[in-house]
């Protein structure tokens, strides 16, 4: 076989992958929204891109077309509610044969490994950049978001990338179905029991001086379904007659709570055995004699019988917990803040809830119904409804990927082993994001990457609030809590570096080594910007699109124009055409108009 | 600003800390007082810090997570011994692997031969007991639900926010830290007062927002970098231009908040990137011997190496922030507490050793924190969120090899225990912690009494842990 079917052959498997991926139960066939007079209309190319700017991974020239000539929003949504998902796992797997990620120094083949990270980062970033089911996999990075696992380093997770891939898809599958059923599987995810060690949790032993572990009892209910405080349905936090907020719960409430979630092992694995070679992709399972029986008071004062299973306990725990009123406004108001804006009015907040605990069926927790209204609200498509300080700024993985998707970032192609390129395992060749920089490591620079918090509270906390003015007017500004000198230059020299060092005007042929014989690395594909830059203005037209739905202010036009028309400063020709369309891709995807995401 | 915006919420920063200091009654009268007239009156009542001739440096280690205190620094008499023991079931130490301090009464960690050398040579102490209060509080009070208690006890995100401002979020207006309210008045003793001198290594923290910009996020690899793009240079030919175009879009004015937020980020960077960059390559090269894979001793190198450069930069006050996660072990915790412990003590020993190589050793003191410490009951295979715990100060100017503080009554259930699992009841507040520290750095009673929201409920001003 030629190198170049080989590729071909590789560049085709994510939609077989894909194929396989909508047997898994997610909810998402058949489901249409109706097609009205009420349907929202799509009214120009600028508020397409403003739509998939949160309903996608970037916009690109084609998708907002493609979105522009569907006429209605609904109509886009139909299309993406029914694609199949694109799981990662199964290429993950591939991938890290290839790369021998999952082989021991002495030739074994290991259940799971730290190295996978390598295929687990490239498969993350290349479904972000290519599959078609851009709305699911925007949901399930938002979700990863509020029920957080990490494999920083210290938290437990690192040597089980293949456990922790298999929890990402769990967010991709469940992501347009119910949440109440995402809780559940989150529940008995290993990954997310070796996190806030669930598993081997076990019931008092008195003799042993040993009580039920609270770590997932706390933060179940602390971070991914109700807070710790009462809430209004827009979201306010509800204030007792002394003007206080009400907790939702207690400590004794978590110690509660704590001897629910007892009783529960990796598969296969017997209790006290060596965990690290446990199961850790199937889910969770009982082990009576460790769990609890006594009845236990949960969320106002409800009670569970005595002498339930493990399983029994905790689906009616889960139950109790999903029926708190909390849990609409506290994850809508979530979800809106990472898909929409920093501060939605308590009324967006209170619109979105009401579909949460009710998707027109009389079902609460239906994700389908609830990102449609996230997305559709009068809020979110009317800059009439809007304050002059609505949107959010950009997440660095998003700036990241915009920016691979408007620009068509083409890896580069590499062979075998990471470390040793000598070793091919055997066969094949794969593709690899490869620049000066790791992909593992981007978050080192910018303070972000998928699945990299630094705990469970998330990259940044959703009431967060810098220093200054925002603070003080009660505006929350979460992505500002990855914002300093640090993170700003990390994020500006990585950025700049892609757009000035790793494209061209003409596309990659993909080769193991480039011209002058160095390995090949991975660039943007500039040649349509390089062409339009005959004239600035034209460059500007497009690239307004695609960065500034259309909306780049006069100034920040002025001072491109001048800067870009400055004929001396630029070479002749299609060399200093490419020049100007790094130059103005640059300046403005550094400017605060950019990175406010409005 | 006390009219309630448009979601409802009509509570400022400032009246925040007018509700602090003065009580919620007074916030009214004092509402037309501006921000401005604030940050003029903590200006004047720094004038008295700008004679500070000589230097001082606070470094404080921020262990995330809820360091488990009592595993920590251990009983070590035999009686207490054997009570700890049985208290704490399976996360109980061998008291032959424990450490003996000086005295042979308590002892640390296994992994903390460092660090008993430097209590044994009192360059370090333990302060005892210490943890989230607004006022000192009891048992009995906790179970009848009078105790006037922070909010959330018990929960990672407002127990360090707690832990660094002395209280916690209202209407979503976070609280000024105790670290940045510091060197908003202390920067007065430095040449240049507005330069940054609360430098964190830790990202953004609420312990180092004052109500002036002075903090400054260092990176662990290099400290400080600049954006090449727009760094002055003859090359590609047209950076002239292109810098000229760059501070224009940054200069230009927008409504959004955000946006506005955005560019004075840059703005900042811009502005005080620049001389670190050039006077921390001019930075001395320290010779102690640094651990490898040690993310606090590749942080307090940098800040060794920013002491170095403290005359080069003009300052007489500074401080660092430095947070270790890792510490909230609820599972795994006999393996994993122990490689965090020996973690942080090959990290302080290195920076210890490296101030006496700089000839700072003795204004230089280095401090632990953690938003809470563990229950002494067990689950087995870890321990839970708790509340008291005991921490570390080290340097020449501690009065080391001393214990701070009574110890609490390890008793589960006992007349110190919250309610029956051992989340004992701190006996001293975060406020007489920081409030020690704070005069340390030359702060005066009143200013001290200002950072400190509770200080004025405790008795004792401070815990005479420093010269």
């Amino acid at each position: 076989m030629s190198m170049k079917s080989k590729i071909a052959l590789w560049l085709f498997v994510p939609l077989v992958l894909s194929a396989c991926g909508s047997s898994a139960k997610d909810d998402s066939n058949q489901y249409r929204l109706p097609i009205t007079k009420q349907s929202h209309k799509v009214l120009n190319q600028g508020d397409a891109a403003k739509f998939l700017n949160r309903a996608t991974f970037g916009p690109t020239t084609d998708e907002i077309k493609r979105l522009v000539d569907y006429q209605t929003y609904e109509n886009w949504l139909n299309e993406q509610l029914n694609i199949p998902a694109s799981l990662h796992s199964p290429r993950v797997e591939k991938l890290a044969d290839k790369m021998c990620a999952n082989i021991d120094d002495d030739g074994t083949k290991l259940k799971d490994s730290w190295e996978i990270i390598y295929p687990r980062h490239q498969v993350w970033w290349e479904t972000v950049m290519n599959s078609k089911d851009q709305l699911r996999q925007r949901l399930a990075f938002a979700l990863s978001q509020i029920l957080v696992i990490s494999e920083s380093d210290g938290l437990g997770l690192s040597d089980l990338q293949s456990s922790i891939t298999s929890y990402y898809d769990v967010l991709v599958k469940h992501s347009f179905g119910n949440y109440r059923e995402l809780l559940e599987e989150v529940t008995l995810h290993p990954a997310m029991a070796d996190f806030l060690s669930m598993s081997r949790n076990q019931k008092e032993n008195k003799a042993e001086g040993i009580r039920p572990d609270e770590n997932y009892a706390r933060e179940v209910l602390q971070l991914f379904t109700i807070g710790v405080h009462e809430l209004n349905l827009d979201g306010t936090e509800k204030l007792d007659s002394k003007g206080k907020p009400i907790p939702t719960y207690n400590q004794k409430t978590i110690e509660e709570f704590a001897k629910v979630f007892t009783g529960w092992n990796y598969a296969g694995a017997k209790w006290n055995s060596y965990k690290g070679n446990a199961d850790h992709i199937s889910p969770l399972v009982a082990v009576e004699k460790y769990h609890d029986i006594s009845q236990k008071t949960l969320l106002k004062g409800e009670k569970t019988p005595t002498k339930r299973t493990a399983k029994e306990d905790l689906g009616l725990a889960l139950d109790i917990i999903f029926k708190h009123s909390n849990v609409a406004p506290f994850i809508s108001k979530q979800l809106i803040q990472r898909l929409v804006t920093s501060n939605p009015s308590p009324d967006y907040v209170r619109r979105v809830a009401q579909v949460f605990n009710n998707n027109g069926d009389g079902i609460k927790g239906d994700l389908k119904a609830v990102v449609n209204a996230i997305l559709l609200d009068e809020e979110a498509l009317s800059t009439a409804k809007q304050t002059e300080n609505f949107g959010k700024l950009r997440e660095p993985v998003l700036r990241l990927s915009h920016l691979w998707r408007a620009f068509k970032m083409q890896p580069a192609l590499r062979v075998g082993h990471r470390w040793e390129s000598e070793k091919t395992c055997g066969y094949g060749n794969y593709y690899y994001f490869n620049f000066w920089t790791d992909l593992t490591c981007i978050s080192c620079k910018t303070g972000q990457g998928p699945l990299q918090a630094k705990s469970v509270f998330n990259f940044f906390r959703p009431d967060y609030s810098p220093n200054g003015t925002l603070n003080d007017k009660g505006l929350s500004a979460p992505e500002f809590q990855i914002v300093n000198e640090s993170t700003i230059v990390g994020s500006s020299n990585l950025l700049h570096t892609m757009i000035t060092r790793f494209s061209d005007s003409k596309p990659l042929v993909p080769a193991l080594t480039d011209a002058k014989g160095k390995e090949q690395k991975s660039q943007l594909n500039l040649a349509i910007e390089t062409v339009l830059a005959k004239n600035t203005e034209k460059l500007l037209k497009h690239l307004d699109l695609v960065l500034l739905n259309d909306e780049m202010s006069d100034p920040l036009k002025t001072i491109l124009t001048e800067h870009l028309n400055k004929d001396k400063n630029f070479h002749d020709g299609e060399r200093g055409q490419l020049e100007k369309a790094r130059e103005a891709i640059l300046l403005i995807t550094s400017s605060p108009e950019y990175l406010i995401q409005r | 600003m006390n009219q309630p915006n448009k979601y409802g919420r009509k509570e400022s920063r400032r009246n925040f800390l007018k509700n602090l200091s003065l009580g919620v009654g007074a916030s009214t009268v004092l509402a037309t007082q501006s921000k401005l007239q604030l940050i003029q009156s903590a200006v004047a009542q720094s004038s008295s810090y700008t004679g500070l001739n000589d230097h001082k440096s606070l470094v404080c280690v921020f262990l995330n997570g809820g360091n488990d205190a009592f595993n920590m620094f251990v009983p070590y008499e035999e009686n207490a011994y054997n009570a700890y023991k049985k208290s704490r079931s399976k996360m109980a130490l061998s008291r032959e692997s424990l450490l003996p301090l000086s005295g042979n009464n308590q002892a640390f960690h296994a992994s903390m031969p460092d660090l008993q050398s430097l209590y044994n040579t009192k360059k370090l102490g333990v302060v005892a007991n210490v943890g989230a209060l607004i006022k000192p509080t009891t048992r009995t009070a906790y179970q009848n639900e009078t105790a006037h208690l922070p909010a959330d006890l018990f929960s990672h995100s407002h127990q360090q926010e707690f832990w660094q401002t002395g209280t916690t979020a209202k209407s979503s207006v976070h609280p000024p830290g105790w670290g940045g309210r510091m060197m908003d008045m202390l920067s007065a003793a430095n040449t240049h007062p507005n330069n940054p001198s609360l430098f964190s290594l830790a990202n953004n923290s609420v312990w180092s927002h004052g109500l002036k910009p002075l903090d400054f996020v260092l990176n662990q690899y290099s400290g400080v970098d600049e954006i090449h793009a727009f760094k002055s240079d003859d090359w590609p030919r047209w950076q002239n231009s292109r810098i000229d175009a760059w501070q224009k879009i940054i200069k230009t004015s927008h409504p959004s908040l955000l946006n506005q937020e955005m560019a004075k980020a840059y703005v900042n960077a811009d502005e005080r990137i620049g001389v670190l960059v050039e006077k921390l390559a001019q930075a001395q090269e320290i010779t102690t011997v640094y651990p490898k894979e040690n993310n606090l001793a590749d942080g307090l190198k940098i800040v060794s190496k920013m002491i170095s450069i403290r005359e080069k930069l003009g300052m007489k006050r500074q401080i660092f922030f430095l947070t270790m996660g890792g510490w909230d072990s609820h599972g795994n915790q006999l393996n994993d507490h122990s490689v965090q412990l020996k973690k942080l003590n090959d990290a302080l020993v290195s920076f210890y050793k490296t101030t006496e190589e700089l000839g700072v050793a003795d204004s230089v003191t280095t401090f632990t924190a953690s938003e809470f410490g563990r229950s002494y009951s067990t689950n087995g295979d870890g321990t839970d969120h708790g509340w008291a715990g005991h921490n570390l100060v080290m340097g020449g100017a501690v009065k080391g090899g001393e214990i701070y503080g009574d110890l609490p009554d390890f008793e589960l259930n006992g007349k110190d225990d919250a309610e029956d699992t051992g989340r004992f009841i701190p006996k001293y507040g975060v406020d007489q912690y920081g409030a020690t520290l704070a005069q340390w750095m030359g702060m005066s009673a009143g200013d001290v009494d200002e950072i400190f929201p509770n200080l004025k409920n405790f008795d004792a001003k401070e815990l005479g842990f420093l010269i």
